[in-house]
């Protein structure tokens, strides 16, 4: 977890040391100038709510550094974690375009340094910049494509056993930047793991108590090793398998 | 998918499986698009006949190229890993594929199976990108169309 004194803050795009490939990092000279003169540089402690599920948009938040939580709550009270940004991240970019409520609430997880751009300077840079506008494009396309996942990860008739198997099997694959994935061979990875049981709940849409019964289920077959922020998947092809498998328990 | 009155259908299966078709439209992106513009569009279409039984494309693979599909009969059948497919949805004309894609620079997520004879536009993902970089007003649009569809998404989900 950053603290205070580890945030190095970059308050000029074109002098900055983390540009990403994403969003407006990798605009010509010209256009980034001119997205310096719209943006604010902020930061923001672990726990800052950016942004709230339901209230009117004002502006865009660009994650420089830093990761936020984006969720959404269902009319049971239900949280659903839809995906943890990264730096490179547009935040509340869908309900600027479209003038309308933000539809997730965004968390700070850990100390972040953020550009804030205002609704009406973000539309006018958009609508003058083709560059800038088609990575807003795809910047949405990706959100799309992570709402359909977890559409279909919660949609599916997986047992929570199932669920979770699948979750550090994306980890692992994907290289997660929140669980840095060291293969140690023989289909075993080691994982850093900074989320909490009911974080680990919220994302695949279940129970905090549950998910503890699963995460047990795993140890006790030899599964997973977990110790701290330490996730070690011993056989990945094991874990695969048992996704459909109900875990040998009624209520996972 | 709505039920009447606008409300979100409860998450399952089936719905999770149509809701990769494609937001996208050819007539919504066509719509308001100048005469020059659109004969451009036309042009970068290369036409394609595909008997049935055909896989368009499979998931895993990166999109070279869009599909306008025309005419006939298609399925889509969304993936979600290796073993894991979900229930085929039917496909008709008037979709783009592979647009989403383009964009977002992922890989395909469901394969696009030919029922009957089709007949696909198919468009180079590099000139299409070129010929949307060049037009600001088409581009927002996409991004407007593209945000509603993650906004139903996200209510979607809520319904989980």
């Amino acid at each position: 977890m950053k603290i205070a004194h580890d945030l190095s803050i970059q308050d000029k795009c074109q002098d900055c040391q983390l540009r990403s490939k994403n969003f407006f990092c990798q605009l010509p000279t010209a256009d980034l100038q001119h997205f310096e003169s719209i943006t604010v540089t902020k930061a923001y402690p672990r726990g800052t709510m950016l942004f709230v599920e339901g209230q009117s948009s004002d502006g865009v938040y660009m994650l420089c550094q830093g990761k936020v939580k984006l969720s959404t709550c269902s009319s049971e009270g239900k949280i659903i974690i839809l995906e943890i940004a990264d730096a490179g991240a547009v935040l509340g970019l869908s309900a600027a375009v479209n003038g309308i409520e933000y539809e997730t609430t965004a968390e700070v997880l850990e100390l972040c340094q953020v550009n804030y751009v205002k609704t009406a300077d973000l539309l006018e840079f958009l609508q003058t910049n083709p560059e800038a506008c088609l990575n807003a494009a795809r910047q949405l396309s990706r959100n799309y494509q992570t709402a359909y996942r977890q559409i279909c990860s919660l949609g599916l008739s997986d047992s929570v056993v199932g669920k979770l198997a699948r979750l550090f099997l994306d980890w692992s694959r994907h290289g997660n930047a929140h669980s840095n994935g060291n293969g140690l061979g023989n289909g075993s990875v080691h994982l850093k793991n900074f989320f909490t049981h009911e974080e680990i709940a919220e994302m695949i849409g279940t129970s905090r108590e549950t998910v503890t019964r699963a995460l047990k289920y795993f140890r006790q077959n030899d599964l997973i090793t977990l110790k701290g922020s330490d996730l070690i998947i011993h056989d990945q092809h094991r874990l695969r398998a048992a996704i459909g498998n109900r875990g040998g328990s009624s209520d996972m | 998918m709505l039920l009447p009155g606008g409300l979100p259908m409860p998450l399952q299966e089936k719905q999770a499986d149509c809701y990769y078709c494609c937001p996208i439209t050819v007539n919504e992106l066509l719509r308001g698009l100048d005469a020059i513009s659109r004969e451009t569009l036309t042009s970068l279409e290369e036409l394609r006949s595909i008997p049935p039984g055909v896989t368009v494309f499979a998931p895993g693979e990166q999109p070279i190229n869009m599909y306008v599909h025309l005419m006939g009969k298609a399925v889509l059948t969304p993936q979600t890993g290796p073993q894991n497919t979900l229930n085929p949805c039917p496909a008709g004309p008037n979709r783009i594929y592979g647009l989403i894609e383009a964009l977002s620079g992922n890989p395909f997520e469901a394969s696009l199976q030919t029922v009957s004879a089709c007949q696909f536009g198919k468009i180079d993902q590099a000139e299409f990108l070129s010929f949307i970089r060049c037009r600001p007003a088409l581009c927002f649009k996409l991004a407007k169309i593209l945000s509603r569809s993650y906004q139903q998404a996200v209510k979607l989900i809520n319904s989980h």
